[in-house]
């Protein structure tokens, strides 16, 4: 598997073949004497931003908090991806998990709200 | 137990040195084999042009590169194994020594 | 071909001639004629060559690695590379959107009196409720079959007899008669109407919408030759009619309301409403276009749920964000812009940006990793790129220059 062309900034799929994102980041765990293991796939806005730099991290960080939303990245274990041919699938139901957590505040406070919303 | 943990996506177009302080490249990829039920990174890629790989440069852009008269390019990246890079400073990678 | 499969075609096809025209290639298309007679029908001819490249291109890309333009881009490249092109199209579609509803918000104004500022929140409310409640195909269909009335240009074109060597003479292409920098302006301007990116990014998410595979590659090849071949038609009847019937009394457009009565001396009692209607049928189906290849641009890149024929509250953020381009669209209106030199401007800024977006599309689109065995052939790379790159060259060192020019 090449990580970077195979995982890197591909769409995450859920169980409930819901779109939970896109894999911001990939997490090794380096391990004296061993190779580095693939720990985890990361998403969120903290994640993406930090690829821009340190200050729109801080940003992403900082509306987060703003706005309730308690986590600006979400881990998903490497283990619990099962295909990464077109989409990078993942035993996780989307809506349940907290990389919702936007989805669920826009359609809330903001979507809900407006006319002819159903 | 304190675990290490390094994110892949802010290693990708670091300059590598090797043990002289010479540049070998730049990391494009990191290549990951299914080793007793986890996956670990057995290699990682690195070459002249970097992130520009990611540009896809292989089917017409090393054509058109070369035509403007790029040398010594390949389009094969150099590959380091795992235990040949030091990471400990991520946001400087460096070849480790091999031992005589 | 099946039967459902030609249907698809045609109705693919109709779409594309209704939806050709806009307040963009309207105005610049016009502007050209009435400026330099049909010396400008090549850019036309040429912009649409490269759309069609860059259509088929899309649809296919679509069909066979069943990703979306947007989609595939930060896939293939990364996010730091992306938000380059990504954010130029969103300034681009900003002012492009808000140009249209400009276009919308004029044909009222041309039957009420009401002025432009006036017009822009009620049009936006409408626009957005078409967006709300309607689905892909039901937008698709309707604003495409409405749009149809624009094949009126080509009437009042062939009505209006002109000289058939002149305008074959147009369609070799010529340096400036006159006025070279406003020629070069208008040139690029064409090209940016012509050749937008919210037209590949709208195309190529309408088909992974609608499930195209491999076996859609003729329709789509059909789609794009025969429905942007067609369109193209309807921008050079409205050159010819500018051409025809404001350069012989020297009228230099630089307003639409100059343009309300383009149509009247071919077509007579029937030219002003006709000129109307395909003006606000025109760019309100621009701008439905406009806010939703925005929409599925961004909620592409950042993998959210998106599409037209889901509910909003199940595809939120990518409902807001459309809600929220109409909106900002529609606030731009109302700041009493001038429609027109704000067209002109937006449309010259597209090729501007052209390459940015063009070159990472045509590096998927030879990608066998996406594509296949179905990649691009020489032709199609050579025209896109030599049309891109020459378009961009030349709008960075035209719109200055029109700019300091006073237009």
């Amino acid at each position: 598997m090449e990580l970077v062309r195979d995982i890197l900034d591909k769409q995450i799929r859920g169980r409930d073949d819901e779109k939970l994102g896109k894999v911001d980041g990939i997490v090794l765990e380096l391990r004296d004497g061993e190779p580095p293991r693939v720990a985890y796939i990361e998403l969120g806005s903290a994640t993406f931003a930090r690829r821009i730099g340190r200050r729109f991290e801080r940003w992403a960080v900082g509306i987060n908090r703003r706005f309730g939303i308690r986590r600006a990245r979400y881990r998903i274990a490497f283990d619990r991806v099962t295909d990464h041919k077109l989409d990078v699938r993942v035993d996780i139901e989307a809506r349940r998990s907290p990389a919702f957590a936007w989805e669920h505040w826009v359609r809330d406070h903001i979507i809900k709200r407006l006319p002819f919303a159903k | 137990m304190k675990r290490n943990y390094l994110h892949l996506e802010l290693l990708l177009g670091r300059e590598v040195l090797d043990a002289n302080g010479r540049k070998v490249g730049r990391i494009e990829e990191a290549i990951a084999r299914k080793r007793g039920g986890e996956w670990v990174v057995t290699e990682f890629l690195c070459g002249s042009f970097g992130m520009m790989e990611r540009f896809s440069i292989h089917h017409f852009g090393s054509v058109l590169m070369h035509r403007l008269g790029a040398t010594g390019t390949t389009s094969q990246a150099q590959r380091i194994k795992w235990d040949e890079l030091d990471l400990s400073d991520p946001e400087h990678p460096r070849l480790k020594k091999r031992p005589s | 071909m099946k039967k459902k499969d030609l249907l698809n075609v045609a109705l693919g096809i109709i779409t594309s001639i209704g939806g050709f025209l806009e307040v963009g290639s309207m105005a610049t298309s016009a502007a050209a004629g009435a400026d330099f007679r049909f010396d400008l029908l090549w850019v036309i001819v040429f912009s649409t060559l490269c759309l069609i490249f860059l259509i088929e291109m899309s649809g296919r890309l679509a069909a066979v690695s069943k990703r979306a333009l947007a989609d595939a881009v930060r896939e293939r490249f990364g996010f730091v590379f992306t938000i380059i092109p990504r954010l130029l199209e969103i300034i681009v579609n900003l002012l492009v959107i808000a140009a249209e509803i400009g276009g919308v918000c004029l044909a009222l104004k041309l039957i009420t009196g009401i002025p432009v500022a006036v017009w822009a929140i009620p049009v936006g409310v409408v626009l957005w409720l078409v967006l709300w409640l309607g689905t892909l195909e039901w937008i698709e269909n309707s604003t495409a079959i409405l749009g149809l009335m624009t094949i009126a240009f080509v009437v009042a074109a062939w009505k209006l007899h002109p000289d058939p060597h002149e305008v074959l003479r147009g369609l070799i292409p010529s340096r400036a008669p006159h006025d070279s920098a406003r020629f070069w302006f208008l040139a690029v301007s064409i090209a940016g109407s012509t050749i937008s990116p919210y037209m590949f990014t709208f195309y190529s998410s309408g088909a992974v919408e609608e499930k195209w595979d491999e076996e859609s590659l003729t329709a789509n090849r059909l789609t794009a030759v025969i429905g942007m071949g067609f369109g193209c038609l309807m921008s050079i009847g409205v050159l010819v009619v500018s051409a025809m019937v404001f350069a012989p009394r020297n009228i230099h457009i630089d307003s639409y309301e100059q343009m309300a009565v383009i149509l009247t001396p071919a077509l007579g009692r029937w030219g002003f409403p006709l000129f109307v209607g395909s003006l606000a049928v025109c760019c309100f189906g621009a701008a439905v276009e406009i806010a939703l290849a925005t929409a599925y641009m961004i909620g592409q890149t950042f993998g959210w749920n998106w599409g037209e024929n889901s509910e909003p509250t199940k595809g939120a953020r990518f409902a807001l964000t459309y809600t929220a381009v109409v909106v900002l669209g529609a606030l731009i209106m109302t700041t009493g812009l001038d429609p027109m030199k704000l067209t002109m401007f937006s449309m010259a800024l597209t090729a501007v940006i052209l390459p940015a977006v063009v070159v990472p599309f045509l590096l998927l689109v030879n990608d066998e990793h996406y594509v296949g065995e179905h990649r691009s052939g020489w032709i199609g790379n050579t025209v896109v790129v030599v049309v891109v790159i020459v378009a961009s060259l030349i709008a960075i060192v035209a719109i200055p220059l029109e700019l300091a020019g006073g237009s």
